[in-house]
Parts: structure tokens; C-alpha cells; sequence
């Protein structure tokens, strides 16, 4: 009885040690998970992620956003950085404002489009960050989860204007409830064999 | 060959300071701790679980991998398993148990291969968090400690006292590794417990419950099962429990029984801490590519090589050290595995606890950012305490402290059981293959480490 017992209780932590890790809604982590450098930052959240570089005949434009993976209600640092594009010198005279808008295609509506309720478009005018030259940041706060688009319109008295328009995916990672409910079930069903021997115990010192 | 000294000098007792032995006795000991721990732990537990995806965010991430698991080892070396006292998880167990325990005795099979599936457990997790990603991941994290507490549950349930942290808890190896190493010993005056009828100490009464360990004070030889929780202070009739100080690593040249498992995991040990380093090295990534392209394998078969092959290279040197060491001591290979293994301990701690300050240190700050972000503050800024040249030179000392002490271990262990003539030949091949892995180390910590958060 108690071999079978001690092997019943092994065999169900051995099959959680082994495959419940599997059901968690952790993405497979690049090996160097450890790193924080910039080749490795896909689990990170720390790092800039490169997400844009345009080229028109009068910018270069590169944009980074962090963390990488946004989620609802946190500040995204957005860092824009703005170049003359013939000479390859920052441009410091340029007015930069950044609009979020949350597109509405994937939430089932028929038609693909943007939603404007105040909640879902925001603004916000980047300031030069002294971080680099020509570097604009400015901290925009996503509100729901989907896909964002971010348009940053940039001005200069210099060089004109254009816009860049960058995708920003928000998505909200609660937690994993298979696994939570797994855990909780071996141990309901271990305290019901729990109390199932309880009672017999009395029974067994009797004979 | 010599028996270990019976001449032991007279140690300060600190149960003789009558506030510090008022204290233990008292209900608030270790229950004052437990509160405070349960507090954070719930809060680390519900930020793992289902707070912020990036560590970076992630209290429970920082408070867990930034500081609980870097001053562990230190908590260790000078106070033995007080940890163990205090962890949430005991008194997840105490508490199911007192409500649902069958209280059925512990499986013979689990006296008999707890070590080893602890030994395995602690390979594995080190592996999946390379693969799956564990301590950068909070959901990793939150998976592990939520696989933890349920474990603790179901063993707490069907079985007696704490059966998961004696025979089951991969930390609890690993502490009672690093305690023995460690400055701090919980004994009974053997004297006083010849006279003793009640046993209390084990069995329990009215004061407290007996050893959740499954220790009996008057037959304990080391301090790997000792988590200091008070209860043989509270229960003894006779006084006869003392709380002493004593020499570190001193526990390994005294002890008469060496378990091949304990050894094989603190030989086991070096090999985690060194890919653990060397995982977090600047050029690994591009290393880990290049052995990918070149064996035509994903990253992670290529990283599970390489895994094996540094958890297996200490065990396999260990073995040829013991080989040849053997011509001189006349002992069977897995004897003397078994009784050498123990002198790379301090090593490990050292290592451990060199890696480890590197994230305390250098991350450190990042525990207030993300506490602050409990409750909506977001700050960033740098991290670190102290400059990375001031770490480096504390990880040097760490480890070239951690060697010695491995090197004086083995030297100690071999003239405890040899005698002094043969000590340093029967020593030797330990004492080449420990400044090995003593070099190694010291070399993963020149190059900078990489961040956690």
C-alpha cells in the first residue's frame, strides 16, 4: 500500500514537473535569456526595440519603443530619432508629435478601421532627449489591448515634413489559468486521498 | 586510519544569552518570520502569476532572483537553514497538514531516493530555465514556485511532518549543502540526552510539535537537516540543546558518514554555477550560434550539449581525481567520491554567491522601481549599488576565498581519515582538479556579466 501510494504521488509530481512547464504562457525563451544584450532582447523588455527606420529623400528616421511588449495601462518610452538624411547630422529644429491609435480590425467589427474615442487615440508631442543627438522621446500610455498604430509626424523649418507610421501590438498575458487549475486539482484530489485515509486509519489500528 | 578528533573545545553556547533562548521558546519564533515572509511571498506569487509579462516590471521577479536567491547562500553560510524555518512553503505545509494530513509515515522509497530526485530536480529546473526561461521570465518563475506550493500541499496531506523540505525540496539539498559549509550548528548535549526517557525533542508535547526534519538532536552529526526552528528548544525537558559557532567547512573534516548523493550534488553544483556564468558572458550568444550552425542543431539541443557536458566534466574529473588518489588512501572509488565531493562546497557557495552579487549589486535598485510599480509608480533609472569594477573585485575575493577553503577541506578531509603522512598524497589529486574548477570560475567573472532584469 504504501509502495503504491509513494509511487501514485511520484508519478503525479513527476508528470507536473515535466509537463505542466510546457502548458505555461511563457514563450520559449531564446537560450541566452540571462542576456541583456541587444541581440537577445526578445524576452527582455529592457532593450529598445528597433521597430522602424524610414527613408524618405529628406529624413532618416528611426523609431524604438520600450518595453517591447507592451501591455494595457503601462507607459510605452517612445525614442525617435531624426537624421538629415543627405548629411547625416541629427536634425534639432524638428517638431515631432506622436499619435496612438487603436485599430479596431481585430475585434470583430466588419470593416477594418480606427477607432477615435479618447481612450483609443492618443497624442503627444516628443521633447529632444539628451540621451543622443537628435533623439525625441515621449511616454504614450496604451489603454487596451490590440493593434496600435503609431504615427509620428515630423516637422522641421528646414526639411519639410512626413510621417512614419509604426504598428504597436498590446497584449494583455493574465495568467495561465489551465495551469493554476491543473495545480489545483492534484491538490484537491490529494486531499480527498488524504481524508479517505484519514478515516481508514482508525479502521486499520483497530485490527 | 584515524578517527576524528573526539577533543572538541568548549564553543559559547548562544542559548546561554537569556533574551536570544527566551525568544526561541517563545511562540514568536519562528512564526514572527513566517508572517513577514508569507507577506511577500503572496505578493511575489500574484506578480509571477499574473502581474507584469516583463521581468523587467516584475516584483516578484526582482524580489525573488534580484534578492531572495542572491542573500540565500549568505543566510546559509552564517545561519545555517534558518531560511528553511521561515519559508513560506513550511508553513504552507504546517498549515495543510494540521487541516488535512493523513499523516501517513514517509515511503521508504522516498528515505531511500529523495536525494537523488532532488539531485535530478535541480538539473532539470537549471536546464528548463535556460530553455523555457524561469528567472527571467516571471511566468516561469510564477509556474515554479506555483508547482512548488503544490507539491508542498500533496505531500503535506498524505504524509507526516515536513516530508516535501526533508525529502523533496531541490532548495533543501542545496541548503543543507551550503550549511554544513556553513558557521552556525544546532546540537544536543549527548551527556544529558542519555538520561532522557521522553524523547520530547522528536516526538513533540504540549510546548511543541517534535523535529519537522525527522531529526533526533542527540544523533545529529551535521547540520544538512537542521533548519533551527526552535522546537527541540521549546520541547526539551533538560536544556540539553546548544547553539554554537564553529570554524566553517570544520562540519566536513569531522563528519563519519559521507553520502555519495550529497556529494554527487555538490560536485553537481560546480558545473550549474558554471554554465550559469557562462551563459551570462557576452560572447556565449555568438558561442551558442556558432555550435549550432556547426552541428547542424536548433539552440536549445545545442545548449542541452552543452549543459551535459558541464554538468558531467566536474563528476567525471572528481571520479579521476578519486582514481588516483585511491593508490594512496586504499579506499573504494565510491567511498572516497563520497568523502571528497563535500571539500567543493565551498567552492560553490563562494561561486554562488559571486555570481549572485553581481545581480544584488548591480540590479539591486530595480527591487524599489518595481515595488514602486505596485502601486503605480513607474521610476526608472540605473540599478546599480556600486560600480561593476568594485563587484568584480568582491567576486575575485569570493571565489579565490571559496577555493581555499575548498582546497584547506580537502586537505583536512584527507588528514582527518588518512592521517597526516598520507593526507597531502591522498589530497593532492583533489587539491589539482578543485584550483581547476577554482581557475575556471575566477575566469567567468573577469569578463562583465549580463542583467537579470
Amino acid at each position: 500500500m504504501k509502495k503504491k501510494l509513494s509511487l501514485i504521488v511520484l508519478t503525479l509530481f513527476s508528470l507536473l514537473l515535466f509537463t505542466l512547464p510546457a502548458l505555461a504562457d511563457s514563450k520559449p525563451a531564446s537560450s541566452n535569456n540571462m542576456s541583456d544584450n541587444p541581440s537577445s532582447t526578445s524576452e527582455q523588455g529592457t532593450t529598445p526595440m528597433n521597430a522602424a527606420v524610414t527613408d524618405d529623400n529628406k529624413f532618416q528616421v528611426n523609431v524604438q519603443f520600450t518595453p517591447e511588449n507592451p501591455v494595457p495601462n503601462q507607459p510605452v518610452n517612445l525614442m525617435i530619432t531624426v537624421k538629415n538624411k543627405s548629411t547625416g547630422q541629427p536634425v534639432l529644429d524638428a517638431s515631432v508629435n506622436v499619435n496612438l491609435m487603436l485599430m479596431d480590425g481585430d475585434k470583430g467589427s466588419s470593416m477594418p478601421g480606427m477607432s477615435m474615442s479618447s481612450d483609443t487615440s492618443i497624442q503627444g508631442q516628443a521633447k529632444l532627449d539628451n540621451m543622443e543627438p537628435g533623439m525625441y522621446s515621449v511616454t504614450l500610455t496604451p489603454t487596451k489591448q490590440g493593434e496600435w498604430t503609431q504615427d509620428v509626424h515630423i516637422s522641421s523649418p528646414t526639411l519639410g515634413e512626413t510621417t512614419v507610421t509604426v504598428p504597436l501590438t498590446v497584449t494583455k498575458t493574465g495568467p495561465n489559468w489551465i495551469l493554476i487549475g491543473s495545480v489545483g486539482g492534484v491538490v484537491v484530489l490529494a486531499g480527498i486521498v488524504a481524508q479517505i485515509l484519514k478515516r481508514k486509519q482508525p479502521a486499520l489500528k483497530e485490527v | 586510519m584515524n578517527q576524528p578528533q573526539s577533543k572538541i573545545p568548549q564553543k559559547r553556547n548562544f542559548l546561554n544569552f537569556k533574551p536570544l533562548k527566551w525568544f526561541l521558546q517563545s511562540s514568536l519564533y519562528p512564526r514572527i518570520f513566517q508572517w513577514a515572509a508569507v507577506l511577500v511571498f503572496a505578493v511575489i506569487m500574484v506578480q509571477t502569476l499574473a502581474g507584469p509579462t516583463s521581468a523587467h516590471d516584475n516584483f516578484g521577479t526582482a524580489a525573488t532572483w534580484v534578492l531572495w536567491w542572491p542573500l540565500l547562500p549568505l543566510f546559509f553560510f552564517l545561519f545555517g537553514r534558518f531560511w528553511c524555518a521561515v519559508c513560506p512553503f513550511a508553513w504552507v505545509s504546517d498549515l495543510t497538514q494540521k487541516i488535512f494530513g493523513a499523516n501517513r509515515k514517509v515511503p521508504n522509497f522516498l528515505r531511500k531516493y529523495g536525494l537523488w530526485i532532488i539531485d535530478i530536480t535541480f538539473i532539470f529546473i537549471t536546464w528548463a530555465d535556460h530553455i523555457w526561461g524561469v528567472v527571467e521570465s516571471p511566468r516561469g518563475s510564477g509556474t515554479l514556485l506555483l508547482l512548488i506550493l503544490g507539491g508542498v500541499m500533496v505531500t503535506a496531506m498524505l504524509f507526516e511532518r515536513r516530508t516535501w523540505c526533508r525529502y523533496l525540496c531541490f532548495l533543501g539539498s542545496l541548503s543543507g549543502n551550503y550549511s554544513r559549509a556553513g558557521m552556525l550548528e544546532l546540537r544536543a548535549d549527548k551527556d544529558v540526552c542519555k538520561t532522557c526517557t521522553t524523547r520530547d525533542c522528536y516526538k513533540g508535547n504540549s510546548k511543541a510539535p517534535g523535529c519537522p526534519m525527522f531529526e533526533f538532536p542527540m544523533a545529529m552529526e551535521n547540520s544538512a537537516n537542521c533548519n533551527l526552528c526552535g522546537n527541540c528548544v521549546k520541547t526539551c525537558p533538560h536544556d540539553s540543546i546548544k547553539l554554537t559557532p564553529r570554524i566553517p567547512t570544520s562540519e566536513f573534516w569531522s563528519m563519519t558518514r559521507a553520502r555519495f548523493e550529497e556529494s554527487f550534488l555538490a560536485i553537481v553544483i560546480v558545473g550549474i554555477v558554471f554554465v550559469q556564468n557562462f551563459t551570462m558572458l557576452d560572447f556565449y550568444q555568438s558561442y551558442l550560434k556558432w555550435a549550432a550552425l556547426t552541428l547542424g542543431l536548433s539552440k536549445n539541443i545545442a545548449f542541452t550539449l552543452i549543459f551535459i557536458i558541464a554538468m558531467t566534466t566536474p563528476v567525471l574529473l572528481l571520479f579521476a581525481a578519486t582514481a588516483v588518489s585511491k593508490r594512496y588512501s586504499g579506499e573504494t572509488m565510491r567511498t572516497a567520491f563520497a568523502r571528497f565531493g563535500y571539500a567543493v562546497i565551498p567552492l560553490d557557495l563562494a561561486s554562488h554567491m559571486a555570481h549572485n552579487l553581481f545581480h544584488l549589486l548591480a540590479e539591486g535598485k530595480s527591487i524599489y522601481y518595481t515595488f514602486m510599480g505596485l502601486f503605480g509608480v513607474h521610476i526608472e533609472g540605473p540599478t546599480d549599488f556600486v560600480s561593476d569594477p568594485t563587484i568584480q573585485i568582491m567576486q575575485y575575493v569570493l571565489v579565490i576565498a571559496g577555493t581555499i577553503g575548498s582546497l584547506y577541506t580537502a586537505y583536512r578531509i584527507a588528514k582527518t581519515n588518512y592521517g597526516p603522512k598520507k593526507a597531502l598524497s591522498v589530497a593532492m589529486p583533489y587539491l589539482v582538479i578543485i584550483s581547476i574548477f577554482g581557475v575556471l570560475n575566477f575566469l567567468t567573472f573577469v569578463v562583465r556579466m549580463s542583467m537579470r532584469m
